[in-house]
């Protein structure tokens, strides 16, 4: 068990760089350490004490720390953007990914639980064996594609670390304030809403995934329309047909004068969205992770959509944390 | 070329590599400098024992691979990378990858569905197969093998693969198979098909190896013209096919063990040759022993790097064998390559 609960202190609360994100970043590893603003979920020790998880679903770690269980962590995936900023005075030990597993590292943890994630090469049959050499149970979880799935990968770790309680309530709470977003006054017509992975091409988020969800319960549409694939490449010419009124950029962990260099290379650009000053990065490091983080994000697509938060002298374009579901306010512990 | 030097010593000294990197692999790890200790510790140095296994066969069959392109190209870059034979395989790959998710639903109504139980290794060998027999077909001139048609014809094979990778990856969209690829693209220790798949290469590469040995002097004449070697009783024509298609088999294996790496095909043979000279029983022998010595230490360098940066208190994953055999070998390669340069200069 990890004997601090004091926050990383490798994480910034809404101000400049720590030496040691400097550090990490010249390692190569600041996208995971960059820009942490969230509370960690507060769990005691004594409700943990006889659990020892590593995950290899940053998404599932997310949840695993939304429901307390921060303290049962021993070991993470790379890049697991959830665990870079929990409450321990040492960063996680790093137990390799999903196709390349530190074997070695994983048994030294001793955990009680793996959880792995459900993908097309299956779970590897090494790890299966150590599970029944070892003695740890393997949760095996499908990653989460769309909202229902974030619902459901909550409800199935609160029932796999006996945190059900937990779990409804925070499911509910997401409820609460996807609700809250959708029952926002909106305009006449649904602004059109391109959500940008890359620039130059533009690769954007298309149909059946959880950012066309958001676009939808944010009030908008999906500029990219009923595109055949979920990331959708777009040429300057495409990118000009779609005409979209709102370009968010999604850009995890992205330093501030990267997102500028990119929210500006859309200021050549003759879009709706470039006149009305609503092309907007966000560089929260888990804007991209489909876990109990979406309501913030949500709450702040649903501004930018709305026009609350847009592009201006003062703020400008970079919106560095999604932070604002009330779940997860710092000091505030979930019911 | 330096002429031909007793065998005695070079031998010794890449054996000698070899058994110290080994032992190294041994003692550094993931999780701990020194013989494992603590309630896991039998699994750890089974799990240990196996990437050195793996990474030995690999280096070995990589090593004597690019012993004998060399030798048949009469070319010192000639190496399975640079024939197209390891980015036919991630073509493979990447393809198969792609197949198994399109046709997974048909397969399953129709009874195929055993074909996709087969790993990623099996596109990747098959890519590999492939790569090799349109070089090879295409490399004939006359009906026989032309050096330098098949080096021309692996580099476009080589290109139109790169191709075809990032076709596939574009049509694949962020994630999934695309992200497999790139990290399979780095070589990596953990794409082994497991202990049967090992069994199968390690094999090969012994059968491969043992037969280039046996051929050694007449590989060693095939170094003169067609003409001269025909003179002495070498069939060179059969002789290229022979050496290309078991180079072919030890590039494809390593490449389903450890993916594509680069440069130890490269280097294994420049560094046996300047501790042998140029007789090929010679530079077989010793190259083996290299190329496995410089993928284990590959190894250990990702094991040690690993486990400093967690000391340090910024845990990273291990580095894969392929960035550090591109980032040395790169370096080891210009040194060596650079007398020779000047010399053809002059």
């Amino acid at each position: 068990m990890r004997p601090d609960s004091r926050p990383a202190p490798g994480c910034r609360g809404g101000g400049g760089w720590s030496t040691r994100c400097v550090i990490a970043f010249l390692l190569g590893v600041a996208a995971s350490l960059a820009s942490c603003d969230r509370s960690t979920g507060n769990g005691t020790a004594s409700d943990a004490d006889s659990l020892r998880i590593v995950s290899f679903v940053p998404a599932t770690t997310r949840v695993l720390i939304d429901l307390g269980l921060d303290d049962a962590l021993v070991g993470v995936a790379e890049h697991d953007v959830a665990a870079a900023c929990i409450g321990s005075a040492e960063p996680l030990p790093v137990v390799g990914n999903y196709l390349d597993i530190d074997y070695e590292r994983l048994l030294t943890l001793s955990p009680t639980h793996v959880v792995f994630p459900d993908t097309t090469h299956g779970v590897p049959e090494r790890l299966r064996s150590l599970e029944a050499a070892s003695e740890f149970e393997l949760h095996v979880e499908p990653y989460p594609v769309t909202l229902s799935d974030v619902y459901g990968l909550v409800a199935s770790a609160g029932s796999a670390f006996d945190r059900i309680d937990r779990a409804n309530s925070l499911n509910l709470r997401m409820r609460q304030v996807l609700r809250r977003s959708t029952d926002q006054p909106g305009t006449d017509a649904p602004r059109s809403v391109l959500l940008v992975f890359a620039v130059d091409p533009v690769v954007a988020s298309g149909p059946g995934s959880v950012n066309d969800e958001l676009i939808h319960l944010a009030g908008g549409r999906n500029a990219v329309g009923d595109a055949a694939v979920s990331a959708v490449t777009l040429d300057r010419e495409a990118l000009i047909a779609a005409a979209p009124d709102v370009v968010v950029l999604l850009l995890p962990g992205a330093r501030d004068a990267e997102a500028e260099k990119k929210v500006a290379w859309f200021d050549a650009m003759p879009l709706p969205a470039v006149a009305s000053g609503r092309v907007v990065a966000i560089t929260d490091p888990e804007v991209l992770l489909p876990s109990t983080n979406l309501p913030g994000v949500l709450e702040t697509l649903a501004a930018v959509v709305s026009g609350a938060m847009a592009k201006d002298a003062q703020a400008g374009p970079v919106i560095r944390s999604t932070e604002g579901f009330a779940g997860r306010e710092a000091g505030e512990t979930l019911p | 070329m330096k002429a031909r030097t007793p065998l005695t010593m070079p031998l010794v000294v890449a054996s000698l590599a070899l058994v110290g990197v080994a032992l190294l692999r041994l003692l550094v790890g993931t999780s701990s400098w020194g013989w494992p200790a603590g309630d896991h510790a039998s699994s750890i140095v089974a799990l240990r024992v196996d990437r050195l296994l793996i990474a030995a066969v690999a280096g070995v069959a990589l090593a004597v691979s690019g012993v004998s392109l060399q030798a048949l190209l009469r070319n010192p870059l000639a190496e399975p990378y640079l024939l197209g034979l390891s980015t036919g395989a991630a073509a493979g790959m990447i393809v198969f990858a792609l197949f198994q998710r399109v046709a997974g639903p048909a397969a399953d109504t129709t009874g195929a569905s055993w074909f996709l139980t087969l790993g990623d290794q099996a596109g990747a060998w098959i890519g590999a197969a492939l790569s090799m027999a349109v070089v090879f077909a295409l490399g004939r001139r006359r009906g026989v093998l032309d050096p330098l048609g098949v080096l021309l014809v692996g580099v476009i094979v080589s290109t139109i693969n790169g191709a075809l990778v990032l076709l596939m990856s574009h049509l694949a969209g962020p994630g999934g198979v695309r992200d497999d690829v790139a990290r399979w693209m780095m070589g990596s220790l953990s794409v082994s098909s497991g202990r049967s798949g090992w069994l199968v290469v390690a094999s090969l590469t012994a059968v491969g190896w043992a037969w280039l040995l046996w051929r050694g002097r007449a590989l060693d004449v095939a170094t003169l013209t067609d003409d001269e070697a025909a003179a002495l009783g070498v069939n060179v024509p059969r002789l290229r096919t022979e050496a290309f298609v078991i180079a072919a088999v030890l590039a494809g294996g390593a490449v389903t063990l450890a993916g594509p790496v680069a440069f130890v095909g490269l280097i294994a043979p420049h560094l046996a040759r300047a501790l042998t000279g140029a007789g090929h029983r010679g530079v077989l022998l010793v190259a083996g022993l290299l190329g496995a010595a410089l993928l284990v230490a590959a190894d250990v360098a990702g094991a040690a790097v690993k486990l400093g940066s967690e000391q340090l208190g910024h845990p990273i994953g291990v580095v894969p064998v392929g960035v550090w055999t591109a980032l040395v070998g790169g370096v080891a390669f210009v040194v060596l390559l650079r007398p020779r340069l000047g010399r053809d200069l002059e």
